[in-house]
C-alpha cells in the first residue's frame, strides 16, 4: 500500500500517532477558534477595474474542450479571473448545456501542481525565445535549408481551423515536412468503414429520439464519446415512461467487459472481441434474411459464413425487432471495431432506413480525415531510415500510449532532436531535448467542431499560468509565422470564412455552421461486402480485451485526482487498475479479487490484479490503458500495470493468445462499495413493461409515507426537493465530479480510499441481480435525502445538524465535535467525516479551484450534500434584489445542471405545478428506505426496462 | 473548599469565556486601524457630498461593497488635490499599475456568507452595520459584528431601521442563511 503520498501533499495515515492526534486536537480545543475573528489581512482593490469583473460575482465566459478532437461547447464560471467550476453550453450541439466527469475534472487539470512549467533544453532551463531562435538558426534547424526536409510533426487528431491554418502555413513553407496525427482512441477504423460504405470519410450523427430499436455492437451510448450526450438524452428521455401504456425503446447491447450500455440495455450479449465481428455478421445475415434479401453480394457474402451450427437466441431476437422496427431502428458500433464492421453498420441503418431521420452524416471536420497521414507507421519506419532529423510531438504521450512493437525509446532516439509540447513530464518528455510546456484549454485561444460541423470558440479564462503555449502556436514558431497571436490568427480565420468574431467569441458556438447532409449518398452494398475481413473462428484460448479506461481514457487524465478517486462507474475501482475476468474463468483460474495475475502472450508478459466481474465474457479478460505510468507523477502513484509490452500496432485493442495464470501475491484493488445486494430492501427498484403493466400500482406503497409520532414542523413555501430517475440515469458519474468541484470536496488518495474514506458527497450505488454471468445491474445516485424526519438531528449532541424552514437538512460546520452519532443512525450513508484537514497542505496553485460560495472543511467535521444551498441562497437573493419571484427550474443543484440525461431534478414540492411535484406524483415514484419513516425529499423515479418475450429455439 | 473551586471552575470559566468573547478585545470593535492612505471620510461625505455608493458601488449588486480602485480616486484626484503630499501613495499606486493595499476594518468571520446587495436592496442604512462612518476621521468598526448582532436584527427588523413600504422583509433566521 502507497502510504505517503507526495503527489496529493496528503497526510500520510501512518505518520500520524495516536498521541500526535491526541495533542493536536486538544489544542485546537485550547484555541478556541469558533470564537476568535479572523486576522485583519488587506483589501487590495483593482488599480483599473477589467470589464465584466465584479468582485464576488461570478462571470461565465462560453470556451470548448473537446473530446476525441472533436468540439464540445462550455461555460467556465470565473472568479475575479480564478476559473473555478465547468457547465455545458446550452446552444452546443454536443453539449446541451451536460458535461460529462472529464470536463468537470478540467479544473483540476488548469491547477494541477505536477504540470509542466519551463521550457526546458536536455533537462535544463531554457526559454520560448531560445527554442524560437534554434527554429530558426541553420545549424540547429537544418532541415529550414532543404524545404522541411527531415523535419517531422505528430499531432493529435484535431477539427480545429487555426490549426489547419498552421499546418498549411507549415506545408506552404516546407513542403518536405512529414505530418502524422495519431491518438489511440481516434477515429481511423470509424472513418474508414464509412470510407468502404459511403467512398468517403464521413462521420454518422444518430438522433435516438427516432429510434425505438437500438443495436450497440460495442458502442458507448452514455461515456464520453463526442455525441454521447445528445445521443444519451434522446435515447433515456424516451425510456422515462409516465405510465404503463406507454411504450419504449428497447436497446440491444453486445460488449466484452460490462459496460454502461451493457447496463442500461434490456438483452446483452457478452462475447470476446474478437467473436464480435462474427456476431454483427451473424445479425446482419439474419436481418437480410428476414427483408427477403439472398441474393445481393452482401447477403451472399454473409451467407457463407453463416453457416455455424446455432446462433444465440439474442441475434434472432435483434435482427427479429430491428426489423420489425424498420425505419425507427438503428445499429450503433463502437470506435475500436475494425472497418469493415463500421461498413457493416451504415449498410444495415441504410437496409432498416434509419438514414436522413435517425442518422445523419457529414463530411468529418477531422483534419485530413481518412488520408494516410492518421497512420503513424510510415513516420516510425523514416524515423528506422534515419530520414528524420528532428522530430516534432505536440500534444501526446507517445512514449507511453504507442504499442510496445513501436519500439518509441529506440525510434525516437534516432532523430537527432525530438521536441515534446505536453502539459506534464511525461514519458514522452523524458526522450525529448527540447520539453516545452502546452497550454491548458481554458488558457488558450483557438476553435474547435463539432462531429456535426458546428464550429466554437476556444477562448482563454486566465493567461498561462505557467508560460504554456497551444499546438497552433509551436508550429507558427517552427515556420516563423508572421502572425505569431493566436487571436488574431482566430479572428483572421473566422473573417475568411465570414463569421463575426466578436459574436462568435461572445457566444461560444458559430450559429449556423453545422454541415449535416439533409440525405446521405447511398452505402455501396457491394463495397460493403468485398470489404468484409474473413477471420479465424477463435481459437480455444484467452483474449485480452484492451479498452481505454472509462474515466481516464488512453491515461491523458490519468494525472488528476479528481478522476483517479471517481470510482469508476461498473467495477467502482478508484486509485488503480485490475484485470476484469469473468465469475467462470475466474474460478477456472483460482482467483479472486486482489490476487496477482500474470497475463503473458509470448515472452512477455504483465503483472496484475484479478478482479472478478459478473457479466464479462468468458474466454476474454479486459484490462484498461493509462495505467503503469513510469515519469514521477500522480498518475504513477494509482499504480497498474502498462500493456503496451503486450500491445501491437497493427491490432492495438485485442492480444490473442494470451496465457494468464495465478502467480503468488497480491495486488492492490481498492473499491468504494464492497456489496453489490440490495438485501430486498427498497433501494434501486426496478420492473418490466409487462410486469409494470400487470400492476401498475407497484411502486406506490414505496411512496407513502408512513405514519410518525414526530411532529409536523415544515409547512409554507418553498420547500425543498430533488426527483431521480433511475430510468434516465446511465450512472456516468458526471454528477460526481460536478458535486465535488462545485461542493470543494476534498481528494483523500489511495490509502485512505482503500479505508473507505472517500468524502464524495454524492455517490452512484451499484448493485447487481439476476446471476454472476447474466446480472442485472441497478445504479443510483445516493446523496443526502434531505429527510423531513432526519434519523441524523435526533442524536447529534451538539444540534450541528438540523432543519431549514425550508425544508433542508443543515450541516453547522461550526457547530460540529465529530461524534459521527449522525453517520452512524443516518440509514443512507451518506455522511462524510474529515479525518483530516485535507485542503492544509494543498497546493497553491489547487487552492485557485475552490469555490469561494462554500466553506472549506476542517479536520473532525461531518459534511454532506447540502442541495447545493450556496446556489439556493444566491438565486433567492438574485431574486429577492430583483423583486420578483423564484422561477421553477431557476435554481439548479451542481449534479442536476450537469447531467447528460436530466435524470435530476430540483426544485418546490410544496408547489404542486413544479417539473419535481410531477415527477414525485409520477406511479413510479417511490422513497429509498421510505419504511424506516425517514419521508426524504428526494423521491427516486423506478426503471423500467422492456426486454422481448424470449425468442423460441 | 476543592467543591466550590470545582464548581467556580466548571461555572465560572464557561462563563467568563463567553463574556470575554462578547468584548470589544475580541470583537476588535471601535479599534484603530492605520491605513496606507489618510482617507477621511468626514471631507468627502459632509464636505463635498459624496453618497457611499459612489465608492463602493458594488454594494448594491455584489456580496462585496467594494473597495474603490484607484481609477476612482483618480477620478476627481487628477483634477483637484494633484499635488497634495497626502495622495501621494494614491498617485504612485496609479503610475506604477500597484493596487494600495488598505487594512480591512469591518471583520466578519470566514464563514459567514454575508451579502451587500441584499441588504442594501431591503432598505438596510449603511450605518446600521458600519456606524456614522461620515462622522469618523479613519474608519473602524462601529459594531460588534457578531452572531446575535445580525440575529438582533433578523428576528425583529422593524425595530432596527425603517423597512420600506411594500416590501416584505423576513430576514432568514436558519443556519444556511448566512452559513454555507
Amino acid at each position: 500500500m502507497n502510504d505517503t503520498d507526495p503527489h496529493l501533499g496528503l497526510v500520510p495515515s501512518t505518520s500520524l500517532t495516536r498521541r500526535r492526534f491526541l495533542l493536536g486536537s486538544s489544542l485546537v480545543a485550547l484555541g478556541a477558534e469558533a470564537c476568535s475573528k479572523p486576522p485583519r489581512d488587506d483589501l487590495i482593490p483593482y488599480v483599473q477595474r477589467p470589464r465584466d469583473v465584479i468582485p464576488g460575482a461570478a462571470t461565465f465566459y462560453a470556451t470548448t474542450a473537446t473530446r476525441d478532437a472533436y468540439g464540445f461547447g462550455l461555460l467556465v464560471e470565473s472568479h475575479e479571473g480564478r476559473p473555478t467550476k465547468i457547465e455545458g453550453h446550452p446552444e452546443h450541439p454536443a453539449s446541451l448545456g451536460a458535461t460529462g466527469p472529464r470536463e468537470q475534472a478540467a479544473i483540476y487539470s488548469l491547477y494541477d501542481p505536477e504540470r509542466a512549467k519551463a521550457v526546458r533544453r536536455r533537462g535544463a532551463a531554457s526559454s520560448w525565445s531560445a527554442f524560437e531562435f534554434a527554429m530558426r538558426a541553420k545549424e540547429s534547424a537544418p532541415w529550414s535549408a532543404r524545404g522541411g526536409e527531415g523535419l517531422a510533426v505528430l499531432l493529435e487528431p484535431s477539427t480545429s481551423l487555426v490549426a489547419e491554418a498552421r499546418l498549411d502555413a507549415l506545408r506552404e513553407r516546407f513542403p518536405e515536412a512529414r505530418v502524422h496525427f495519431h491518438a489511440e482512441r481516434s477515429a481511423i477504423d470509424r472513418l474508414e468503414g464509412a470510407r468502404l460504405a459511403f467512398g468517403e470519410p464521413f462521420d454518422a450523427v444518430y438522433s435516438l429520439d427516432g429510434a425505438d430499436v437500438v443495436l450497440s455492437l460495442d458502442a458507448d451510448l452514455s461515456g464520453g464519446g463526442a455525441m454521447a450526450v445528445p445521443m444519451a438524452r434522446a435515447f433515456f428521455a424516451k425510456r422515462r415512461v409516465e405510465s404503463p401504456r406507454d411504450g419504449l425503446p428497447r436497446l440491444y447491447a453486445v460488449e466484452t467487459a460490462l459496460g454502461l450500455t451493457g447496463a442500461a440495455a434490456d438483452h446483452r450479449l457478452a462475447v470476446p472481441p474478437g467473436e464480435l465481428p462474427r456476431v454483427a455478421r451473424s445479425i446482419a445475415n439474419a436481418i437480410l434474411a428476414a427483408l427477403g434479401d439472398r441474393t445481393s453480394p452482401l447477403a451472399a457474402a454473409l451467407a457463407a459464413e453463416a453457416s455455424r451450427e446455432s446462433e444465440p437466441a439474442f441475434v434472432r431476437a435483434a435482427a427479429r425487432d430491428l426489423v420489425q422496427a424498420r425505419g425507427r431502428a438503428v445499429v450503433l458500433v463502437g470506435d475500436r471495431q475494425p472497418p469493415d464492421v463500421h461498413a457493416l453498420g451504415h449498410a444495415l441503418n441504410a437496409l432498416l432506413g434509419a438514414f436522413d431521420h435517425v442518422v445523419r452524416v457529414t463530411r468529418s471536420p477531422i483534419l485530413e480525415a481518412g488520408a494516410p497521414s492518421h497512420d503513424v507507421r510510415p513516420l516510425l519506419a523514416a524515423l528506422d531510415a534515419g530520414a528524420i532529423d528532428t522530430l516534432c510531438v505536440l500534444g501526446s504521450n507517445p512514449g507511453y500510449s504507442l504499442p510496445g512493437d513501436a519500439r518509441v525509446r529506440e525510434r525516437f532516439g534516432r532523430a537527432r532532436e525530438v521536441i515534446h509540447l505536453g502539459e506534464h513530464a511525461d514519458e514522452t518528455s523524458a526522450l525529448a531535448s527540447w520539453q516545452l510546456p502546452a497550454a491548458h484549454f481554458l488558457e488558450a485561444w483557438g476553435d474547435a467542431r463539432a462531429m456535426d460541423g458546428t464550429s466554437s470558440v476556444v477562448q482563454p479564462l486566465v493567461v498561462p499560468l505557467w508560460g504554456g503555449r497551444t499546438v497552433a502556436e509551436v508550429l507558427a514558431a517552427l515556420h516563423g509565422a508572421a502572425v505569431r497571436d493566436s487571436r488574431r490568427l482566430l479572428r483572421d480565420v473566422f473573417e475568411r470564412r465570414n463569421v463575426d468574431f466578436e459574436d462568435a467569441v461572445a457566444r461560444g458556438v458559430v450559429p449556423h455552421t453545422d454541415t449535416l447532409r439533409p440525405r446521405a449518398p447511398s452505402v455501396d452494398l457491394a463495397a460493403v461486402a468485398a470489404g468484409l475481413v474473413a477471420r479465424p473462428s477463435s481459437p480455444p484460448t484467452v483474449t485480452l480485451a484492451v479498452a481505454p479506461h472509462p474515466v481516464l481514457h488512453d491515461g491523458d487524465l490519468a494525472n488528476n485526482a479528481w478522476l483517479q478517486e471517481m470510482p469508476e462507474p461498473v467495477t467502482k475501482l478508484v486509485w488503480g487498475h485490475a484485470l476484469l475476468v469473468g465469475p467462470s474463468t475466474a474460478a477456472s483460474l483460482g482467483v479472486r479479487d486482489g490476487d496477482a495475475v500474470e497475463v503473458a502472450s509470448g515472452e512477455r508478459a504483465v503483472r496484475l490484479a484479478a478482479f472478478v466481474q459478473p457479466g464479462h465474457a468468458e474466454g476474454a479478460v479486459t484490462a484498461w490503458l493509462g495505467h503503469g505510468r513510469r515519469a514521477p507523477s500522480l498518475a504513477a502513484s494509482a499504480g497498474g500495470a502498462d500493456l503496451a509490452a503486450l500491445r501491437r500496432l497493427d491490432a492495438p485493442w485485442i492480444v490473442e493468445p494470451v496465457t494468464v495464470r495465478k502467480i503468488a501475491g497480491k495486488e492492490r484493488v481498492i473499491v468504494t462499495q464492497t456489496s453489490a445486494d440490495q438485501h430486498g430492501r427498497v433501494a434501486a427498484l426496478r420492473s418490466t413493461l409487462d410486469a409494470w403493466r400487470a400492476d401498475p400500482a407497484a411502486f406506490r406503497q414505496a411512496n407513502e409515507d408512513p405514519a410518525s409520532i414526530l411532529p409536523e414542523r415544515l409547512s409554507g413555501s418553498p420547500q425543498w426537493g430533488m426527483a431521480i430517475d433511475l430510468a434516465a440515469c446511465t450512472g456516468c458519474s458526471a454528477c460526481v465530479v460536478a458535486c465535488q468541484a462545485e461542493n470543494n470536496v476534498p481528494v483523500v488518495g489511495p490509502a485512505d480510499s482503500a479505508l473507505f474514506r472517500t468524502m464524495h458527497w454524492l455517490r452512484i450505488d451499484r448493485y447487481y441481480g439476476g446471476t454472476p454471468a447474466e446480472p442485472e445491474v441497478d445504479l443510483q445516485p445516493m446523496l443526502c435525502q434531505h429527510c423531513e424526519k432526519a434519523p441524523c438531528e435526533y442524536v447529534c449532541p451538539v444540534n450541528a445538524t438540523v432543519h431549514s424552514p425550508d425544508g433542508l437538512n443543515e450541516m453547522v460546520y461550526n457547530r460540529c465535535v465529530g461524534t459521527r452519532y449522525c453517520s452512524n443512525n443516518c440509514p443512507y450513508k451518506v455522511r462524510r467525516f474529515n479525518f483530516y484537514s485535507h485542503d492544509d497542505d494543498l497546493p497553491e496553485s489547487l487552492r485557485m479551484a475552490m469555490n469561494p460560495g462554500v466553506t472549506v472543511r476542517a479536520r473532525g467535521v461531518m459534511e454532506k450534500c447540502t442541495y447545493c444551498v450556496q446556489r439556493i441562497r444566491r438565486t433567492e437573493i438574485d431574486a429577492r434584489v430583483a423583486r420578483r419571484a423564484l422561477r421553477d427550474g431557476e435554481i439548479r443543484t451542481a449534479c442536476e445542471q450537469v447531467c447528460p440525461t436530466e435524470a435530476i431534478v430540483f426544485g418546490d414540492v410544496s408547489d404542486p405545478r413544479s417539473r419535481v411535484s410531477e415527477l414525485h406524483r409520477s406511479p413510479r415514484a417511490y422513497a429509498a428506505l421510505g419504511d424506516v419513516g425517514t419521508r426524504p425529499r428526494t423521491r427516486y423515479l423506478a426503471r423500467i426496462t422492456n426486454p422481448g418475450p424470449e425468442p423460441s429455439r | 473548599m476543592v467543591g466550590w473551586g470545582a464548581l467556580l471552575t466548571v461555572i465560572g470559566g464557561p462563563v467568563l469565556l463567553m463574556t470575554w468573547v462578547r468584548t470589544p478585545w475580541v470583537t476588535l470593535e471601535g479599534e484603530r486601524v492605520d491605513q496606507p492612505v489618510a482617507f477621511d471620510h468626514r471631507h468627502h461625505v459632509r464636505d463635498d457630498g459624496i453618497d457611499c455608493r459612489y465608492c463602493h458601488y458594488d454594494a448594491e449588486r455584489s456580496a462585496h461593497a467594494g473597495m474603490p480602485e484607484t481609477a476612482v480616486c483618480m477620478g476627481c484626484h487628477s483634477q483637484v488635490w494633484t499635488e497634495s503630499p497626502l495622495l501621494e501613495p494614491v498617485r504612485r499606486s496609479w503610475f506604477e499599475r500597484s493596487p494600495i493595499r488598505w487594512r480591512h476594518v469591518t471583520l466578519v468571520p470566514d464563514f459567514v456568507y454575508f451579502d451587500h446587495h441584499v441588504h442594501v436592496r431591503s432598505g438596510v442604512p449603511c450605518e446600521r452595520c458600519h456606524g456614522r462612518v461620515d462622522l469618523m476621521a479613519s474608519v473602524y468598526q462601529a459594531t460588534p459584528m457578531d452572531m446575535g448582532f445580525c440575529l438582533d436584527c433578523h428576528r425583529d427588523p422593524e425595530r432596527h431601521f425603517d423597512v420600506p413600504r411594500g416590501l416584505d422583509v423576513h430576514p432568514p433566521v436558519h443556519c444556511t442563511g448566512c452559513h454555507r
